[in-house]
Protein backbone atom coordinates (compact mmCIF):
# COMPACT_ATOMS: atom_id res chain seq x y z
CA UNK A 1 0.00 0.00 0.00
CA UNK A 2 2.95 2.16 1.00
CA UNK A 3 4.52 2.13 -2.86
CA UNK A 4 0.58 2.76 -4.01
CA UNK A 5 0.50 5.48 -1.99
CA UNK A 6 3.56 7.02 -3.44
CA UNK A 7 2.49 6.34 -7.07
CA UNK A 8 -1.01 8.55 -5.71
CA UNK A 9 1.38 11.31 -4.72
CA UNK A 10 3.31 11.52 -7.96
CA UNK A 11 0.18 11.24 -10.31
CA UNK A 12 -1.33 13.53 -8.05
CA UNK A 13 1.90 16.04 -8.31
CA UNK A 14 1.69 15.66 -11.66
CA UNK A 15 -1.97 16.31 -12.02
CA UNK A 16 -1.37 19.72 -10.26
CA UNK A 17 1.84 21.12 -11.77
CA UNK A 18 -0.55 19.87 -15.40
CA UNK A 19 -3.23 22.13 -14.09
CA UNK A 20 -1.20 24.89 -13.13
CA UNK A 21 0.31 24.68 -16.40
CA UNK A 22 -3.04 24.47 -18.42
CA UNK A 23 -3.85 27.95 -16.66
CA UNK A 24 -1.00 29.85 -16.92
CA UNK A 25 0.01 28.46 -20.58
CA UNK A 26 -3.32 29.43 -21.43
CA UNK A 27 -3.16 32.58 -20.81
CA UNK A 28 0.22 32.95 -22.04
CA UNK A 29 -0.76 31.41 -25.53
CA UNK A 30 -3.86 33.38 -25.74
CA UNK A 31 -1.46 36.87 -24.71
CA UNK A 32 0.88 35.59 -27.65
CA UNK A 33 -2.12 34.88 -29.79
CA UNK A 34 -3.52 38.60 -29.64
CA UNK A 35 0.73 40.13 -29.16
CA UNK A 36 1.32 38.62 -32.52
CA UNK A 37 -1.75 39.65 -34.77
CA UNK A 38 0.25 42.21 -36.67
CA UNK A 39 4.03 40.03 -36.88
CA UNK A 40 5.13 38.85 -40.27
CA UNK A 41 4.59 35.13 -40.82
CA UNK A 42 8.08 33.55 -39.96
CA UNK A 43 8.21 35.17 -36.93
CA UNK A 44 4.91 34.33 -35.96
CA UNK A 45 5.33 31.02 -36.88
CA UNK A 46 8.27 30.41 -34.20
CA UNK A 47 6.45 32.46 -31.61
CA UNK A 48 3.24 30.44 -32.06
CA UNK A 49 5.26 27.22 -31.69
CA UNK A 50 6.93 28.17 -28.31
CA UNK A 51 3.84 28.78 -26.67
CA UNK A 52 2.32 25.87 -27.93
CA UNK A 53 5.20 23.28 -26.51
CA UNK A 54 6.23 25.72 -23.49
CA UNK A 55 3.61 25.01 -20.90
CA UNK A 56 4.25 21.20 -21.54
CA UNK A 57 8.23 21.42 -21.36
CA UNK A 58 7.93 23.90 -18.52
CA UNK A 59 5.14 21.44 -16.37
CA UNK A 60 7.74 18.43 -17.23
CA UNK A 61 10.61 20.16 -15.64
CA UNK A 62 8.82 22.04 -12.73
CA UNK A 63 7.99 17.97 -12.06
CA UNK A 64 10.94 16.90 -12.71
CA UNK A 65 12.52 19.65 -9.98
CA UNK A 66 9.72 18.66 -7.48
CA UNK A 67 10.40 14.59 -7.63
CA UNK A 68 14.35 15.94 -7.58
CA UNK A 69 14.67 16.59 -3.66
CA UNK A 70 13.20 12.68 -3.57
CA UNK A 71 15.78 11.18 -5.91
CA UNK A 72 18.68 12.90 -4.13
CA UNK A 73 17.49 11.13 -0.98
CA UNK A 74 17.30 8.17 -2.67
CA UNK A 75 20.85 7.81 -3.93
CA UNK A 76 22.70 10.03 -1.14
CA UNK A 77 21.14 9.06 1.82
CA UNK A 78 22.76 11.85 3.58
CA UNK A 79 20.71 14.68 1.12
CA UNK A 80 17.19 12.99 3.11
CA UNK A 81 15.46 15.91 4.42
CA UNK A 82 12.48 14.04 5.56
CA UNK A 83 13.66 13.77 9.12
CA UNK A 84 12.58 17.52 9.60
CA UNK A 85 9.36 16.94 8.34
CA UNK A 86 6.34 17.47 11.32
CA UNK A 87 4.43 14.57 10.99
CA UNK A 88 1.51 14.30 8.78
CA UNK A 89 3.15 16.14 6.46
CA UNK A 90 2.77 15.19 2.92
CA UNK A 91 5.93 13.07 1.83
CA UNK A 92 6.99 12.98 -1.80
CA UNK A 93 9.86 10.97 -0.92
CA UNK A 94 11.17 7.68 -2.66
CA UNK A 95 12.53 6.73 1.05
CA UNK A 96 10.14 7.16 3.82
CA UNK A 97 7.25 6.33 1.76
CA UNK A 98 3.40 7.07 3.07
CA UNK A 99 1.98 4.88 5.92
CA UNK A 100 -1.46 4.90 4.12
CA UNK A 101 -3.13 5.05 0.82
CA UNK A 102 -4.49 8.04 1.14
CA UNK A 103 -8.67 8.83 1.08
CA UNK A 104 -10.70 6.97 -1.84
CA UNK A 105 -11.36 10.73 -3.54
CA UNK A 106 -7.57 11.13 -4.17
CA UNK A 107 -7.17 7.58 -5.25
CA UNK A 108 -10.52 8.17 -7.88
CA UNK A 109 -9.06 11.42 -9.03
CA UNK A 110 -5.59 10.20 -9.19
CA UNK A 111 -6.90 7.07 -11.52
CA UNK A 112 -9.34 9.44 -13.56
CA UNK A 113 -6.90 11.26 -14.58
CA UNK A 114 -4.53 8.29 -15.36
CA UNK A 115 -7.33 6.92 -17.25
CA UNK A 116 -8.10 10.19 -19.24
CA UNK A 117 -4.24 10.77 -19.90
CA UNK A 118 -4.36 6.96 -21.75
CA UNK A 119 -7.66 7.32 -23.39
CA UNK A 120 -6.38 10.84 -24.75
CA UNK A 121 -2.74 9.28 -25.75
CA UNK A 122 -4.41 6.06 -27.26
CA UNK A 123 -6.23 8.48 -29.29
CA UNK A 124 -3.85 10.73 -30.55
CA UNK A 125 -1.61 7.56 -31.93
CA UNK A 126 -4.39 6.21 -33.50
CA UNK A 127 -4.99 8.94 -35.77
CA UNK A 128 -1.64 9.73 -36.14
CA UNK A 129 -1.41 5.68 -37.23
CA UNK A 130 -4.51 6.50 -39.49
CA UNK A 131 -2.78 9.25 -41.02
CA UNK A 132 0.69 7.55 -41.60
CA UNK A 133 -1.28 4.58 -43.01
CA UNK A 134 -3.03 7.15 -45.62
CA UNK A 135 0.38 9.03 -46.85
CA UNK A 136 1.99 5.18 -46.91
CA UNK A 137 -0.60 4.01 -49.78
CA UNK A 138 -0.36 7.93 -51.35
CA UNK A 139 3.16 7.31 -51.96
CA UNK A 140 2.46 3.51 -53.14
CA UNK A 141 0.04 4.94 -55.57
CA UNK A 142 2.10 7.94 -57.03
CA UNK A 143 4.66 8.27 -59.44
CA UNK A 144 7.78 10.55 -59.76
CA UNK A 145 6.80 13.41 -62.19
CA UNK A 146 9.63 14.25 -64.52
CA UNK A 147 10.53 17.34 -63.02
CA UNK A 148 12.41 15.63 -60.58
CA UNK A 149 10.72 17.61 -57.39
CA UNK A 150 7.00 16.10 -57.24
CA UNK A 151 5.27 13.21 -56.85
CA UNK A 152 1.88 12.67 -59.26
CA UNK A 153 -1.32 10.99 -58.55
CA UNK A 154 -3.40 10.20 -61.24
CA UNK A 155 -6.68 11.71 -59.49
CA UNK A 156 -9.41 14.45 -60.78
CA UNK A 157 -9.10 16.34 -57.36
CA UNK A 158 -6.87 19.30 -57.44
CA UNK A 159 -4.55 18.23 -54.71
CA UNK A 160 -1.30 19.47 -54.45
CA UNK A 161 0.48 18.45 -50.71
CA UNK A 162 3.65 17.99 -48.40
CA UNK A 163 3.20 14.62 -47.05
CA UNK A 164 5.33 12.78 -44.41
CA UNK A 165 7.01 14.05 -41.28
CA UNK A 166 10.69 13.09 -41.32
CA UNK A 167 11.36 13.04 -45.26
CA UNK A 168 8.43 15.40 -46.43
CA UNK A 169 7.59 14.77 -50.42
CA UNK A 170 5.46 17.00 -52.59
CA UNK A 171 2.26 15.67 -54.47
CA UNK A 172 0.51 17.13 -56.92
CA UNK A 173 -2.75 15.56 -58.64
CA UNK A 174 -3.41 14.99 -62.69
CA UNK A 175 -6.28 16.90 -61.49
CA UNK A 176 -4.02 20.04 -60.32
CA UNK A 177 -1.51 20.09 -63.04
CA UNK A 178 -4.01 19.60 -65.91
CA UNK A 179 -6.30 22.49 -64.57
CA UNK A 180 -4.00 25.18 -63.07
CA UNK A 181 -1.68 27.15 -65.59
CA UNK A 182 1.76 26.25 -65.23
CA UNK A 183 2.92 29.59 -64.38
CA UNK A 184 0.30 28.83 -61.12
CA UNK A 185 1.97 25.38 -61.20
CA UNK A 186 5.49 27.07 -59.86
CA UNK A 187 4.08 29.08 -57.18
CA UNK A 188 2.35 25.91 -55.84
CA UNK A 189 5.48 23.83 -56.12
CA UNK A 190 7.42 26.68 -54.54
CA UNK A 191 5.24 26.62 -51.41
CA UNK A 192 5.15 22.96 -50.56
CA UNK A 193 8.87 23.19 -51.01
CA UNK A 194 9.01 25.90 -48.56
CA UNK A 195 6.97 23.33 -46.11
CA UNK A 196 9.04 20.70 -46.72
CA UNK A 197 11.64 22.75 -45.68
CA UNK A 198 10.16 23.81 -42.79
CA UNK A 199 9.49 20.72 -41.63
CA UNK A 200 6.11 22.07 -40.90
CA UNK A 201 4.07 19.12 -41.03
CA UNK A 202 6.50 17.66 -37.43
CA UNK A 203 6.41 21.37 -35.89
CA UNK A 204 2.45 20.63 -36.34
CA UNK A 205 2.32 17.42 -34.89
CA UNK A 206 4.56 17.88 -32.01
CA UNK A 207 3.06 21.36 -31.54
CA UNK A 208 -0.41 19.25 -31.08
CA UNK A 209 0.92 17.23 -28.87
CA UNK A 210 2.87 19.18 -26.32
CA UNK A 211 -0.73 21.49 -25.92
CA UNK A 212 -2.96 19.36 -25.05
CA UNK A 213 -2.44 21.04 -21.81
CA UNK A 214 -4.13 24.56 -22.81
CA UNK A 215 -7.40 24.72 -22.82
CA UNK A 216 -9.17 23.82 -25.72
CA UNK A 217 -10.98 27.06 -26.97
CA UNK A 218 -6.91 28.30 -26.37
CA UNK A 219 -5.42 25.29 -28.18
CA UNK A 220 -8.04 25.41 -30.95
CA UNK A 221 -7.17 28.64 -31.67
CA UNK A 222 -3.26 28.63 -31.36
CA UNK A 223 -3.34 25.70 -33.92
CA UNK A 224 -5.05 27.67 -36.20
CA UNK A 225 -3.34 30.63 -36.46
CA UNK A 226 -0.30 28.38 -36.21
CA UNK A 227 -1.37 26.86 -39.35
CA UNK A 228 -2.51 30.03 -40.92
CA UNK A 229 1.27 31.64 -40.17
CA UNK A 230 3.17 28.23 -42.23
CA UNK A 231 1.12 28.33 -44.85
CA UNK A 232 1.98 32.63 -45.08
CA UNK A 233 5.39 31.95 -44.33
CA UNK A 234 5.66 29.32 -47.42
CA UNK A 235 3.55 31.91 -49.35
CA UNK A 236 6.10 34.66 -48.83
CA UNK A 237 9.03 31.73 -49.65
CA UNK A 238 7.24 31.21 -53.07
CA UNK A 239 6.68 34.98 -53.69
CA UNK A 240 10.48 35.35 -53.58
CA UNK A 241 11.17 32.20 -55.87
CA UNK A 242 8.95 33.44 -58.62
CA UNK A 243 9.19 37.27 -58.00
CA UNK A 244 5.79 38.32 -57.98
CA UNK A 245 2.82 38.12 -54.52
CA UNK A 246 -0.02 39.06 -56.90
CA UNK A 247 0.67 35.54 -59.13
CA UNK A 248 1.02 33.81 -55.35
CA UNK A 249 -2.42 35.33 -54.59
CA UNK A 250 -3.67 34.46 -57.92
CA UNK A 251 -2.48 30.96 -57.86
CA UNK A 252 -4.22 30.62 -54.02
CA UNK A 253 -7.30 32.05 -55.78
CA UNK A 254 -7.33 29.48 -58.62
CA UNK A 255 -6.58 26.45 -56.47
CA UNK A 256 -9.32 27.50 -53.77
CA UNK A 257 -11.91 27.60 -57.02
CA UNK A 258 -11.23 24.47 -58.01
CA UNK A 259 -11.63 22.59 -54.99
CA UNK A 260 -14.81 24.92 -54.91
CA UNK A 261 -16.13 23.02 -58.05
CA UNK A 262 -14.63 19.88 -57.44
CA UNK A 263 -14.14 16.88 -59.98
CA UNK A 264 -16.53 14.42 -57.67
CA UNK A 265 -19.56 14.72 -55.48
CA UNK A 266 -17.50 15.03 -52.81
CA UNK A 267 -19.33 16.33 -48.97
CA UNK A 268 -18.17 20.04 -48.63
CA UNK A 269 -17.71 19.18 -45.09
CA UNK A 270 -17.33 23.14 -43.82
CA UNK A 271 -18.01 26.04 -45.44
CA UNK A 272 -16.56 29.22 -44.11
CA UNK A 273 -18.28 32.68 -44.44
CA UNK A 274 -15.73 34.19 -41.99
CA UNK A 275 -12.33 35.21 -42.46
CA UNK A 276 -11.11 32.35 -43.53
CA UNK A 277 -7.40 31.45 -44.21
CA UNK A 278 -7.92 32.12 -47.91
CA UNK A 279 -9.09 35.44 -47.63
CA UNK A 280 -6.01 36.01 -44.96
CA UNK A 281 -3.53 34.77 -46.93
CA UNK A 282 -4.79 36.62 -49.84
CA UNK A 283 -5.08 39.57 -48.44
CA UNK A 284 -1.71 39.85 -46.74
CA UNK A 285 0.09 39.03 -50.01
CA UNK A 286 -1.51 42.31 -51.62
CA UNK A 287 -0.57 44.33 -48.87
CA UNK A 288 3.03 45.89 -47.94
CA UNK A 289 4.88 42.03 -46.25
CA UNK A 290 5.56 42.68 -42.62
CA UNK A 291 9.13 42.79 -41.87
CA UNK A 292 11.07 40.23 -38.84
CA UNK A 293 11.33 40.81 -35.74
CA UNK A 294 13.20 39.38 -32.75
CA UNK A 295 13.12 36.53 -30.58
CA UNK A 296 15.88 37.04 -28.15
CA UNK A 297 12.97 37.74 -25.22
CA UNK A 298 10.69 35.01 -25.88
CA UNK A 299 13.59 32.65 -25.95
CA UNK A 300 15.24 34.26 -22.78
CA UNK A 301 11.83 34.02 -21.07
CA UNK A 302 11.39 30.30 -22.11
CA UNK A 303 15.15 29.31 -20.84
CA UNK A 304 14.92 30.85 -17.47
CA UNK A 305 10.63 28.90 -17.33
CA UNK A 306 12.89 25.73 -18.11
CA UNK A 307 15.78 26.39 -15.62
CA UNK A 308 14.40 28.56 -12.45
CA UNK A 309 12.02 25.90 -11.54
CA UNK A 310 15.29 23.17 -11.43
CA UNK A 311 17.51 25.84 -9.64
CA UNK A 312 14.68 26.11 -7.41
CA UNK A 313 13.52 22.40 -6.92
CA UNK A 314 13.97 22.57 -2.71
CA UNK A 315 11.74 25.57 -2.63
CA UNK A 316 8.97 23.38 -5.99
CA UNK A 317 9.48 20.36 -3.62
CA UNK A 318 8.18 21.81 -0.50
CA UNK A 319 5.72 24.05 -2.20
CA UNK A 320 4.48 20.38 -3.83
CA UNK A 321 4.01 18.65 -0.63
CA UNK A 322 2.06 21.30 1.31
CA UNK A 323 -0.28 21.34 -1.72
CA UNK A 324 -0.80 17.62 -1.59
CA UNK A 325 -1.25 17.62 2.15
CA UNK A 326 -4.14 19.71 1.43
CA UNK A 327 -5.77 17.17 -0.55
CA UNK A 328 -7.97 14.69 0.25
CA UNK B 1 -16.37 1.00 -57.45
CA UNK B 2 -16.81 2.20 -54.18
CA UNK B 3 -13.46 2.47 -51.99
CA UNK B 4 -12.26 -0.74 -51.21
CA UNK B 5 -10.25 -1.68 -48.26
CA UNK B 6 -6.94 -1.52 -47.87
CA UNK B 7 -4.78 -4.71 -48.21
CA UNK B 8 -1.58 -6.40 -46.33
CA UNK B 9 1.21 -7.30 -47.19
CA UNK B 10 0.34 -10.89 -47.84
CA UNK B 11 -2.87 -10.19 -49.30
CA UNK B 12 -1.13 -7.75 -51.33
CA UNK B 13 1.10 -10.62 -52.99
CA UNK B 14 -1.63 -13.09 -53.36
CA UNK B 15 -3.61 -10.35 -55.42
CA UNK B 16 -0.73 -9.92 -57.98
CA UNK B 17 -0.28 -13.63 -58.17
CA UNK B 18 -3.71 -14.13 -59.00
CA UNK B 19 -3.83 -11.10 -61.33
CA UNK B 20 -0.90 -12.23 -62.97
CA UNK B 21 -2.76 -15.11 -63.99
CA UNK B 22 -1.29 -17.61 -61.43
CA UNK B 23 -3.66 -20.73 -60.34
CA UNK B 24 -5.88 -20.06 -57.84
CA UNK B 25 -5.90 -23.18 -55.70
CA UNK B 26 -4.60 -22.58 -52.02
CA UNK B 27 -1.74 -25.30 -52.49
CA UNK B 28 -0.71 -23.59 -55.86
CA UNK B 29 -0.63 -20.08 -54.21
CA UNK B 30 0.94 -21.72 -51.12
CA UNK B 31 3.98 -22.85 -53.74
CA UNK B 32 4.44 -20.15 -55.61
CA UNK B 33 4.22 -17.38 -52.47
CA UNK B 34 4.08 -19.33 -49.27
CA UNK B 35 6.94 -21.74 -49.09
CA UNK B 36 9.49 -18.95 -49.34
CA UNK B 37 8.38 -16.68 -46.93
CA UNK B 38 7.97 -19.53 -44.79
CA UNK B 39 4.23 -19.35 -44.89
CA UNK B 40 2.02 -22.34 -43.99
CA UNK B 41 -0.90 -23.36 -46.62
CA UNK B 42 -3.74 -22.91 -43.62
CA UNK B 43 -2.48 -19.00 -43.52
CA UNK B 44 -2.35 -19.20 -47.17
CA UNK B 45 -6.16 -20.19 -47.08
CA UNK B 46 -6.38 -17.75 -44.37
CA UNK B 47 -5.83 -15.01 -46.67
CA UNK B 48 -7.60 -16.21 -48.99
CA UNK B 49 -10.48 -16.41 -47.45
CA UNK B 50 -10.17 -12.95 -46.18
CA UNK B 51 -9.95 -11.49 -49.74
CA UNK B 52 -13.17 -13.35 -50.76
CA UNK B 53 -15.27 -11.81 -47.74
CA UNK B 54 -13.85 -8.99 -48.53
CA UNK B 55 -15.52 -8.90 -51.84
CA UNK B 56 -11.79 -8.97 -53.64
CA UNK B 57 -11.70 -12.88 -54.80
CA UNK B 58 -14.92 -14.79 -55.98
CA UNK B 59 -14.37 -19.29 -55.88
CA UNK B 60 -15.56 -22.17 -57.13
CA UNK B 61 -15.69 -25.76 -55.13
CA UNK B 62 -13.89 -27.87 -57.21
CA UNK B 63 -13.14 -31.28 -55.59
CA UNK B 64 -13.04 -30.76 -52.28
CA UNK B 65 -10.78 -27.65 -52.51
CA UNK B 66 -12.25 -23.70 -53.88
CA UNK B 67 -10.39 -22.24 -56.50
CA UNK B 68 -10.53 -18.27 -56.13
CA UNK B 69 -9.69 -15.63 -58.87
CA UNK B 70 -10.61 -12.30 -58.80
CA UNK B 71 -13.61 -10.40 -58.90
CA UNK B 72 -12.05 -7.11 -59.84
CA UNK B 73 -9.38 -6.40 -61.87
CA UNK B 74 -6.12 -4.58 -60.71
CA UNK B 75 -6.93 -1.30 -62.61
CA UNK B 76 -10.49 -1.53 -60.74
CA UNK B 77 -9.02 -1.85 -57.49
CA UNK B 78 -6.19 0.72 -57.56
CA UNK B 79 -8.79 3.11 -58.36
CA UNK B 80 -10.98 2.12 -55.67
CA UNK B 81 -8.36 2.67 -53.63
CA UNK B 82 -7.54 5.56 -54.71
CA UNK B 83 -10.91 6.85 -54.52
CA UNK B 84 -11.13 5.51 -50.58
CA UNK B 85 -7.15 7.25 -49.82
CA UNK B 86 -8.57 10.68 -51.82
CA UNK B 87 -11.96 10.67 -49.54
CA UNK B 88 -10.42 9.90 -46.10
CA UNK B 89 -7.70 12.44 -47.21
CA UNK B 90 -10.35 15.37 -47.72
CA UNK B 91 -11.88 14.15 -44.90
CA UNK B 92 -9.02 15.24 -42.43
CA UNK B 93 -7.96 11.79 -41.45
CA UNK B 94 -4.36 12.57 -42.38
CA UNK B 95 -4.36 16.21 -41.05
CA UNK B 96 -1.50 15.50 -38.67
CA UNK B 97 1.15 14.55 -41.73
CA UNK B 98 -0.36 16.82 -44.84
CA UNK B 99 0.13 20.54 -45.47
CA UNK B 100 -2.24 21.37 -48.33
CA UNK B 101 -1.71 24.04 -50.46
CA UNK B 102 -5.37 25.45 -49.54
CA UNK B 103 -7.45 23.59 -46.97
CA UNK B 104 -8.45 20.07 -47.96
CA UNK B 105 -11.94 20.66 -45.40
CA UNK B 106 -12.91 24.07 -45.43
CA UNK B 107 -13.74 26.19 -48.48
CA UNK B 108 -14.05 29.75 -48.82
CA UNK B 109 -17.94 31.01 -49.27
CA UNK B 110 -18.38 32.20 -52.80
CA UNK B 111 -18.60 35.73 -51.85
CA UNK B 112 -15.53 35.76 -50.45
CA UNK B 113 -13.83 33.88 -52.97
CA UNK B 114 -15.41 36.29 -55.47
CA UNK B 115 -14.38 39.14 -53.55
CA UNK B 116 -10.90 38.07 -53.32
CA UNK B 117 -10.71 37.40 -56.91
CA UNK B 118 -11.72 41.03 -57.93
CA UNK B 119 -9.54 42.10 -55.19
CA UNK B 120 -6.38 40.21 -57.17
CA UNK B 121 -7.01 41.55 -60.41
CA UNK B 122 -7.81 45.42 -59.33
CA UNK B 123 -4.34 45.19 -57.85
CA UNK B 124 -3.16 43.44 -61.37
CA UNK B 125 -4.63 46.26 -63.62
CA UNK B 126 -3.16 48.64 -61.33
CA UNK B 127 0.24 47.30 -61.42
CA UNK B 128 -0.34 47.11 -65.33
CA UNK B 129 -1.07 50.87 -65.58
CA UNK B 130 2.20 52.17 -63.46
CA UNK B 131 4.32 50.00 -65.87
Amino acid sequence: MSALGELRLVVLTAASLGFVASLLGSVVAWAVLCWTKAWGAATRRRVLVLAGVAPLLVAVVTFVAALLPAFQAYLDPGADHCLHHDDGHAHLCFVHWPLGAGGLTGWLVALGLIAWGAARLASGLAALWRASRLVRVLREQASPAPDGRTWSLPVDQPLGLTLGLWRPWILLSRGMRERIPASLLAVIVAHEEAHARARDTLVQLLVRGCSWVLWPSVREQLLDELALAAEQAADNHAALVVGDRLLVAEAIVAAEKLMARGSSPLPLLAVSFGPHHTTRRVEALLAEPLSGRSLHSALLVMVAALVVPLVAHDHIHHLTESVLGLLP
Amino acid sequence: MESVPLLGELETAVMEFLWNGGEGEAKAVHRSLGQARGITLNTIQSTLKRLYEKELLERDKVSHAHVYRPKVSRDEFQRGVLGGVVQELMGGQADAMVAAFVDLTERAGPEHLAHLEALVAARRRALRGKS
